[in-house]
């Protein structure tokens, strides 16, 4: 007995691809994750980069609050670390430029000595520097603009005052970065300086 | 197409894993700024109108009333107000032939959480 196999009778094959209604379908798929991508990025990948901007302008205030905070406190650090005497390096007077640009701290030496110690604040190259003699130190950076002047303890301008008002604006990426694409922030900082207390001789 | 939508999910893995990190860096910074907030800030975001927030926030560099506290510590105050009422005020001069005196160690600052110096450690030797 043989058996003699019958055509094949099944569907015809079709050729690879996908109909208009698999791409279009596709498209939409896709269409609807980007929105979504979108969402995701606006509610994280910004904040990330506000927080990061926003992080380095409070480090770098920070910094140059500190280096005030310890130029301002009625001494001069003696670098030796021996404090010596209440007269050595203590606090003269605070000499803001006409323009408000620089901010020149006097301090009382003692011989051998200089008669007289200046500290020298100013802006370079949006950078904070602090000058004393022939060193140059770098307080904060991200510095866009530093004023200094005179004023009364509420912070009302007086070219009599006893205070020292300090202004200082930070910005993030500041102008001489490469990175100079949104977003950027800036940040202006008011500190008064206030005088230390005049001894009373005994 | 499917490898497309693999690379979206693994995207979006990706973005959520970022999350934490934004919370925790912004819980830093809220610290931060909790310590020295700006007087104005200016914020250019991305796809959204400048922003200024005005806080008008002043803060006051106070030497300490005590004449050694500042010699020794040689870092004034950062106060919200124009003086520390809880700073003794002790602004006599010293009598004539005060000793000298040496710091044979570092001075010692206590901070809050907030890094405001509440006390200072020194250890002097009197000549």
């Amino acid at each position: 007995m043989y058996l003699r196999s019958q055509p094949s009778r099944g569907p015809t094959p079709r050729c690879c691809g996908f109909t208009i209604t698999e791409m279009v379908i596709g498209t939409f798929l896709m269409a609807l994750l980007a929105v979504l991508l979108a969402a995701a990025v606006a509610t994280f990948a910004r904040p990330a980069a506000e927080v990061d901007g926003r992080t380095r302008l409070a480090l770098e205030a920070s910094l140059a609050a500190e280096a005030l905070a310890r130029d301002l406190g009625g001494y001069l650090a003696d670098n030796s670390g021996v404090p010596g005497t209440l007269t050595q390096y203590q606090f003269s007077n605070w000499i803001p430029s006409s323009d408000g640009t620089t901010l020149v701290l006097n301090y009382q030496g003692t011989p051998p000595a200089p008669v007289s110690v200046s500290v020298t604040y100013q802006q370079q190259n949006y950078q904070l520097v602090r000058i004393l003699g022939n060193s140059v130190q770098t307080v904060a950076v991200h510095v866009t603009s530093f004023n200094a002047s005179l004023c009364n303890p509420d912070g009302s301008p007086n070219p009599a005052g006893t205070c020292v008002k300090i202004e200082i604006t930070l910005t993030y990426p500041d102008p001489s970065s490469p990175r100079q694409s949104n977003p950027s922030f800036s940040g202006t900082y008011v500190l008064i300086g206030v005088q230390p207390p005049s001894l009373s001789p005994q | 197409m499917l490898e497309v939508q693999i690379a979206f999910v693994l995207l979006g893995i990706g973005l959520a894993g970022l999350c934490p990190f934004v919370v925790m860096q912004l819980r830093q910074l809220r610290s931060l700024e909790s310590r020295l907030t700006a007087s104005t800030y200016v914020y250019h975001s991305v796809g959204m109108a400048t922003r200024t927030v005005q806080s008008n926030q002043i803060y006051y560099l106070v030497p300490w009333n005590n004449p050694w506290a500042q010699k020794l510590t040689t870092r004034a105050q950062l106060l919200p107000t124009p003086s520390n009422t809880s700073d003794p005020a002790i602004t006599s001069q010293p009598a004539a032939g005060f000793p000298h005196v040496t710091q044979p160690q570092a001075v010692s600052l206590t901070l809050d959480g907030n890094g405001n110096v509440t006390g200072v450690t020194a250890v002097v030797q009197v000549n």
